[in-house]
């Protein structure tokens, strides 16, 4: 009886059900977040690179690169420091009250956007305050509709673990170089 | 004579006015809380006065906890310990913002109502040390019925 349906030409009856769903998708669709990441590295999916120190960062571990480790102080130990800001944009309430007269609204068409902002900075501290910094940004913005649209905690987590990733990735091209450093160290 | 027209209307807007009074919150009006407990910081969970959406009132909850019920014009002090805390709100669906809690600090989470298919949707958002203080200071405290502790 479904397949009788799909196969019978453009009906009222099919358009009535089909051009909502249509309108539905399409703003689930736009409706999913978007993510920018600086700077442009290629991602590292797993590496067997760990470079371990003495860790000042007082966050949550998910956030922390995963190349990075924190090891028993001691005089042999890198210093690294981690820290992150997270900013969010503003909300538009003209935006809302806008989308009250649009009758789009009812079949999911964007209300309005949310965005954060993240930037995080990991220093990697040697010998004679030899310091290699890494830092990256990352942005998302997520469309909100009266159906769809994640909270803000969701858009900053996304946000973290991607310059967590980024970091990573970095931190794996710069290999060499921090091997150096801990040696020297 | 009044017709079933004018009876009917009537008897819409007293409804209305006592669901209005009802979400109103008559608590005392804002005080600075002076003292942080050692080791912890302090979160003001507040509400502008706003007529959208002004009957619309929620709980807000910071993880598990439950901090406050929350209404139109009102605040509520949550003493918080450090940590990442998630506060959240729900009605028709869930709304969420994330602060990164340090001890000794105060912090201004903004809540109101958002366009929602059935009713309002809640909408959390951190805003500055400046605008909190600028804002707060019409917001009454929620009144202790209200208030989880």
């Amino acid at each position: 009886m479904f397949c009788d349906f799909v196969r019978r030409r453009n009906t009222p009856a099919k358009s009535a059900i089909g051009m909502p769903l249509a309108f539905l998708g399409l703003s689930a669709i736009g409706c999913s977040p978007t993510l920018v990441v600086q700077p442009d590295v290629a991602k590292v999916e797993k590496s067997d690179f760990v470079i371990e120190g003495r860790l000042r960062y007082e966050g949550n571990r998910e956030y922390l690169p995963r190349t990075i480790a924190e090891t028993a102080s001691g005089e042999s130990a890198l210093d690294i420091e981690y820290s992150y800001d997270v900013s969010y944009g503003a909300r538009n309430s003209a935006r809302e009250i806008a989308a009250l007269f649009n009758p789009l609204t009812i079949l999911g068409f964007p209300i309005d956007e949310d965005s954060v902002l993240v930037v995080g900075e990991l220093k990697i501290i040697g010998k004679n305050e030899n310091t290699r910094t890494y830092s990256a940004k990352s942005g998302v913005r997520s469309a909100r509709g009266l159906f769809a649209g994640g909270t803000l905690s969701e858009l900053r987590r996304s946000g973290l673990i991607a310059v967590r990733n980024n970091l990573e990735a970095q931190l794996a091209r710069d290999r060499e170089a921090l091997m150096l450093l801990a040696k020297n160290h | 004579m009044r017709t079933p027209q004018g009876r009917f209307i009537s008897a819409t807007l007293l409804a209305a006015s006592l669901v209005f009074v009802a979400a109103c919150v008559s608590g005392p009006p804002f005080k600075k809380v002076e003292t942080i407990p050692e080791g912890s910081a302090l979160v003001y969970v507040y509400r502008p006065d706003h007529f959208a959406g002004s009957i619309v009132s929620f709980d807000v909850s910071a993880g598990k906890n439950l901090v406050s019920w929350i209404g139109n014009g009102s605040y509520y002090p949550y003493i918080a310990s450090p940590g990442e805390i998630e506060f959240w709100a729900k009605t028709e669906s869930k709304a969420s913002v994330t602060l990164d809690v340090k001890a000794g600090e105060t912090y201004y989470v903004r809540a109101s109502v958002s366009i929602g298919a059935f009713v309002g949707r809640p909408f959390l958002e951190i805003v500055t040390t400046q605008v909190g203080e600028d804002e707060i200071r019409e917001c009454k405290l929620v009144i202790p019925e209200k208030q989880h502790k």
